[in-house]
């Protein structure tokens, strides 16, 4: 495919607080092609949110701005578009679906109501075929007797319930991309399987292309073709899922990796901890992020910020000292 | 009598919630969070306890140190029955239970200093005079892996990771035997679950402490319990060995929660058979009836509907489970 439906180049979000520039977002540049799902993974505070609102330009602002950057997806640069061309990209050719389902719907009216609005806008149908198309949504999710729960309200739907309301809405448009912030975090491991797997026949079905925030590893190794991991507002490693869980390059994906238990670890042994705390995005020092934490950091990792370049076939890390 | 071996032995304990409604405020109905629970916590193991949100499992860890009183049974701690004593009875034994709880943001006092977070407990015990509670504070802070230095800073000062050893400390003041871990690494970064985990296990072998982990995080349970006990609406579903229940699980609910969930290896994720449970968990204020896990089981027979099956080993495994039709 010689152009990449959405296209993130040098993106830079920060935040305007009291105590200083908050460089949330730093240089963060990715891609995702057609139909393929990436996983961008991190710990609280990394970046990975503030990167998926600023692609559809849901931040808050004051405090928070794009002062930098081209979120190009079809070749349009959202960062150019005016209200009008937002509102008709937001919810119709991209979608996004976050953690927690109630920021995101309505208590006051019936969930039939909520997703017949998207349709209506996006798809210009009238109020019956937008019933329908609301049903139809709700079979497709999984909702038993549809037709019947188009009347009521989200609270009397249970947590993973609102969670596959919220995904009908959002996919109801048939949206090119889907932005799926901690989508399952919230919900029991049961339940989640069956939004990751419902996610997944989705996207195959309609060539949906997903960016899946998470910083579950294991929902990452099950659910995304590739991977990028931020550390500090910026990427630090990008590859295949295959390759990151064999050969991660970068030492904080390394240490992400031994950090979690894993089928093969001796039960009850030392996990390897990563010692210290994610830095303060204020006033970072020169240099790596991840250097005063790292195992490998040299006397260059603190003075010069190493670039993100091509470690091997298809895999990229911002490190001097990879592998 | 009691197993002399085990720390702890629970029977029967029930602990229903009242439903109040209606005309005179009366109880019309219960949530049935515990319903029926038999258990041995050994000295020196640590018990893991798994289940998904509402099973039951935060309940029965805080009706063991009679934070909340169950409604029936028994709970023998060293041999003592604790439902038979009077609270000031109890109050001496809590001493040595303690418990670490989930969120480090609401467990502690913002208006207390570490100091006095650490400490609170040596003083309502009576531990000594306040250079001999200073000292112990500080020999807390020191086994948690934090510098004595804090004591006068506030909660809010600290990290998430750095917040939870506070609270393994303020556990640790009064040299517990058992201690309820309640998801303690489940607000935590990976990175930080880690440390935690790690101090928890060193500490376990220091003062030979006895756990109850509870979390739904079935790898972190793998990787730090002795024993797991696999709870489903109120009830035990399966229990036995670590290694028997996640290498040979018996119940239905147990194999469908293992294979839903995630694991960090791309390769075991894609190749695997993945078992989706239909529907949600029921209410435990209308549990079905027999089996509680028959609605969503693809084995429930008429059987199912009708008996509960008790928790008992079965010819298909080594360890203990409630069902009909156990293996795979």
């Amino acid at each position: 495919m010689a152009e990449k439906l959405l296209d993130v180049q040098h993106l830079r979000t920060h935040f305007f607080t009291r105590a200083g520039v908050v460089k949330a977002v730093e240089d963060v540049s990715f891609y995702i092609d057609e139909g393929e799902t990436l996983g961008l993974v991190g710990e609280s505070g990394c970046g990975k949110s503030v990167t998926s609102l600023s692609i559809l330009r849901l931040l808050e602002s004051p405090p928070g701005k794009i002062v930098g950057g081209k979120v190009l997806f079809q070749g349009e640069d959202i960062l150019e578009m005016n209200r009008e061309e937002l509102n008709a990209l937001r919810g119709g050719r991209a979608a996004m679906i976050f953690q927690d389902p109630m920021t995101s719907l309505n208590p006051v009216y019936p969930i039939g109501y909520q997703i017949a609005e998207a349709v209506k806008a996006h798809l210009k149908l009238d109020d019956k075929a937008a019933m329908n198309r609301a049903v139809e949504m709700l079979d497709r999710v999984r909702i038993p007797e549809a037709r019947r729960r188009l009347n009521h309200y989200p609270h009397e739907f249970s947590g993973g319930m609102r969670q596959r309301v919220m995904i009908a809405i959002a996919l109801s448009c048939n949206p090119q991309l889907l932005i799926a912030d901690e989508p399952t975090t919230a919900l029991d491991v049961t339940i989640q399987a069956q939004v990751l797997d419902l996610m997944k026949g989705l996207a195959q079905e309609f060539r949906t292309a997903t960016l899946l925030i998470t910083h579950d590893l294991g929902v990452v190794a099950g659910s995304c073709d590739r991977v990028n991991v931020m550390y500090a507002g910026r990427i630090v490693e990008a590859a295949p899922t295959t390759t990151l869980f064999a050969k991660p390059a970068h030492p904080y994906t390394q240490a992400l990796l031994a950090a979690v238990p894993r089928s093969d670890t001796p039960k009850g042994s030392r996990l390897a901890a990563i010692g210290g705390q994610p830095p303060n995005l204020i006033n970072l020092a020169p240099g790596c992020p991840f250097a005063p934490r790292c195992p490998k950091a040299q006397a260059r990792c603190r003075a010069e910020l190493p670039p993100l370049e091509t470690v091997g076939p298809n895999q990229q890390a911002a490190c001097f000292y990879p592998y | 009598m009691t197993d002399s071996n085990a720390l702890l032995e629970l029977r029967g304990v029930k602990v229903h919630f009242p439903i109040r409604g209606g005309l005179m405020n009366r109880t019309v109905a219960s949530v049935k969070a515990v319903d029926g629970v038999d258990l041995k916590i050994m000295r020196g193991e640590t018990l893991g306890l798994v289940g998904e949100s509402g099973c039951g499992k935060s309940t029965l860890g805080r009706a063991i140190l009679q934070l909340i009183k169950p409604t029936a049974g028994s709970v023998f701690f060293e041999g003592e029955d604790l439902m038979t004593m009077s609270d000031e009875e109890v109050r001496k034994r809590r001493a040595n239970m303690q418990m670490i709880f989930q969120d480090p943001f609401s467990s502690l006092d913002p208006r207390f200093t570490v100091g006095r977070v650490i400490g609170e407990p040596l003083e309502n015990y009576e531990y000594g005079s306040p250079k001999e509670v200073d000292e112990r504070v500080r020999y807390l802070l020191r086994t948690v892996g934090m510098s004595p230095n804090v004591l006068n800073r506030y909660a809010h000062e600290f990290s998430g990771g750095q917040r939870q050893r506070i609270g393994v400390a303020r556990a640790l003041a009064l040299n517990p035997k058992f201690i309820v871990a309640d998801e303690p690494t489940s607000a935590l970064d990976v990175s930080i679950q880690a440390q935690v985990l790690n101090l928890m296990g060193e500490l376990q072998k220091e003062f030979n402490l006895t756990y109850l982990f509870v979390a739904h995080n079935l790898s972190a349970i793998k990787h730090v319990s002795t024993r797991v006990a696999v709870m489903y609406l109120g009830h035990i579903a399966e229990l036995g060995k670590a290694e028997d229940i996640y290498g040979n699980p018996q119940h239905p609910y147990t194999i469908a929660l293992l294979s839903a969930s995630p694991f960090p290896d791309p390769q075991m994720e894609q190749t695997r058979k993945r078992i989706i449970l239909t529907g949600d968990v029921p209410s435990p204020v209308n549990p079905p009836s027999g089996c509680p896990f028959h609605p969503r089981c693809w084995k429930a027979q008429a059987i199912c509907r009708e008996v509960y099956p008790t928790l008992e080993k079965k010819s298909s495994g080594a360890q203990e489970v409630a069902c009909h039709f156990p293996g795979a």
